[in-house]
């Protein structure tokens, strides 16, 4: 019988590849035309920052005369006069505490919620999902009040320990669906041979789910790099400023200064981090992404 | 270990955002204008003036046209992505890593490249179009006029790539065999489409859906950094009138009781918005 089933199916299922190649052509134009626009979109600001202004204000379409006089001069604009530097190492500072941390409670957290059926356990999880409905905007006022009463307002401590709260809840999420995943054998083991409940987490759980907690961490860098409103909620000093408050910072003045390359610089000088981690990693950031919510 | 483990992530969680969340319900009823000042009581009198002022209800409608039209054209083209990327195509790959990139560009990198796009005097679009011939076509395109469209063009182009991953995702789980079924049948692969896939990953669909719901009301970066420096009060949406009435958008108006009361008519539009899209999206979920 299975043979017979594979048979029968086996030549439709050619048939359909065969069908798809031919048919696939206009589906093709259209990926394309996506794709198109997507890479001249980037290509062009890359561009851009190699070139003079004069260049960038005649059309978009004439290439760069001197690539690399212009991109010196643009890059050292927006990295050292604009002090880009100091909001790229700002920016570090604040995303490798932050993803440190969220994932040092989390994961704890996480672990309990998946495992242990304490009474509460689905009141605790819905009190930590809950934050993920929760916009920003609302607590704006609050937030800045409370952490200029602890002392915390403009200082990247108070930024961190910010981003680690409203981190928490995808987290927890992300982490507490991951560790449901894991086969429990093994910590049954553990425990029959007399291991501790903290030694079972450690030496067992944090091994097996560390593909869990490094989506995680990948997850918080990207969104935490990104940060904007809460950054510039927080930060008020030039010297403490994150990249994107930092880029944001370069387009106010350029107001005056009208120093459009110099700008498209800043942005590229945003996007590369991005895009490296995206080159090397877009599956694992793409299911991260995307994790928690499929089945 | 209950406690212990759970402490820190819970103690963190509930200081730095619920807590203020709370507060805010109890900030939405003062008036207060700076932090230096002190909160005057007014009851409801925030929400009062919500609903004279005509400011809040051009950003509340902006706000869900963003969310409408937006989402009627990520969801258009992310399925149809969807349906082609299912396929056994050469390049697949490159071309979802491709469509989803924008998601993990900063807001603010997104939105300066589309104000430079959208830059009557060099920017790419009105290039573009003067190249090809089309300069009829030109405008303004950040005029207040046009800047909801332009922005919610550029919104598209920016999420379409997630809700195309997700359901992607929920298309993988599909046992081929349905399939398999479904052209042993003689179905069409459109017809496959809406007959087999499309009520198979109903319920990714729906979570999709609601995630987008949510982001789409919350959406500021990119928005904020398009319309930099001061978007005209016309163009505002929720996130930019509130932005404008606690800190500023270019130079602060301090009615933080108002942007806070602001704040949790967002909070009640999210919620309600995803009451509504759970309720038209009802359907008995299948079984496989």
């Amino acid at each position: 019988m299975p043979t017979q089933i594979s048979v029968k199916s086996h030549r439709p299922m050619s048939n359909f590849r065969l069908r798809n190649r031919l048919g696939n052509i206009p589906y093709y134009i259209i990926l394309a035309i996506w794709a198109i626009i997507t890479i001249v979109v980037f290509v062009w600001v890359i561009e851009s920052s190699f070139k003079t202004n004069r260049e960038v204000f005649k059309d978009p379409w004439n290439l760069p005369t001197a690539p690399w006089t212009s991109a010196i001069a643009n890059y050292t604009k927006a990295w050292e006069v604009s002090h880009m530097q100091l909001y790229f190492i700002n920016s570090i500072l604040v995303v490798i505490a932050s993803v440190f941390i969220v994932v040092a409670v989390s994961a704890p957290a996480a672990y309990v919620l998946s495992r242990i059926p304490f009474i509460g356990n689905s009141a605790v999880s819905y009190y930590f999902i809950a934050g993920m409905g929760l916009p920003f905007q609302l607590i704006l006022v609050p937030l800045f009040v409370m952490l200029s009463k602890i002392g915390l307002a403009d200082s990247l401590e108070g930024l961190i320990l910010v981003y680690v709260g409203v981190s928490i809840p995808f987290t927890v999420l992300l982490l507490t669906g991951f560790f449901k995943t894991l086969p429990v054998e093994l910590e049954d083991a553990a425990s029959v041979d007399g291991c501790s409940d903290f030694g079972i987490f450690w030496k067992v759980m944090m091994p097996l789910g560390a593909p869990g907690l490094i989506t995680a961490a990948i997850f918080n860098f990207i969104s935490i790099w990104n940060e904007y409103l809460l950054a510039m909620l927080i930060i008020n000093s030039d010297k403490l400023r994150t990249l994107p408050l930092g880029v944001m910072n370069i387009r106010y003045s350029m107001q005056y200064t009208a120093d459009w390359t110099a700008l498209f610089a800043a942005v590229v000088i945003v996007i590369i981090p991005n895009f490296l981690l995206y080159v090397f990693l877009s599956d694992r950031i793409m299911s991260g992404l995307t994790l928690g919510v499929g089945k | 270990m209950v406690i212990p483990f759970l402490l820190p992530a819970f103690l963190l969680y509930t200081v730095f955002f619920v807590y203020p969340a709370i507060q805010a319900f109890w900030v939405s009823l003062h008036d207060w204008s700076g932090f230096g000042q002190s909160m005057v009581y007014i009851g409801m009198g925030n929400y009062q003036e919500m609903m004279k002022d005509t400011i809040f209800w051009s950003a509340f409608r902006r706000t869900l046209y963003i969310s409408v039209v937006g989402g009627i054209g990520i969801f258009g083209l992310a399925l149809f992505f969807a349906s082609i990327l299912q396929r056994e195509l050469r390049g697949k790959k490159f071309f979802r890593s491709l469509i989803f990139f924008p998601m993990v560009v900063p807001g603010i990198g997104l939105g300066l490249i589309w104000q430079f796009i959208y830059n009557n005097d060099w920017g790419l679009l009105s290039g573009f179009l003067n190249l090809v011939g089309l300069d009829k076509l030109d405008k303004f395109w950040l005029a207040p006029d046009n800047i909801i469209q332009s922005l919610t063009v550029a919104i598209i182009w920016t999420y379409v790539g997630y809700y195309m991953t997700i359901l992607l995702a929920g298309i993988d789980k599909i046992p081929i065999t349905y399939f398999e079924a479904a052209i042993l049948d003689g179905a069409s692969e459109w017809k496959m489409f809406f007959t087999v896939t499309l009520p198979m990953i109903w319920d990714v669909f729906v979570v999709a859906l609601v995630l987008w719901v949510i982001g789409s009301l919350k959406i500021f970066d990119l928005i904020a950094a398009t319309t930099f420096p001061a978007p005209p009060t016309s163009t505002y949406t929720l996130t930019i009138y509130i932005w404008s009435q606690a800190v500023g958008t270019y130079t602060p108006v301090y009615r933080l009781g108002y942007a806070t009361a602001l704040g949790v008519v967002l909070l009640i539009m999210v919620v309600i918005s995803v009451g509504i899209t759970r309720l038209i999206t009802r359907k008995e979920a299948i079984e496989y």
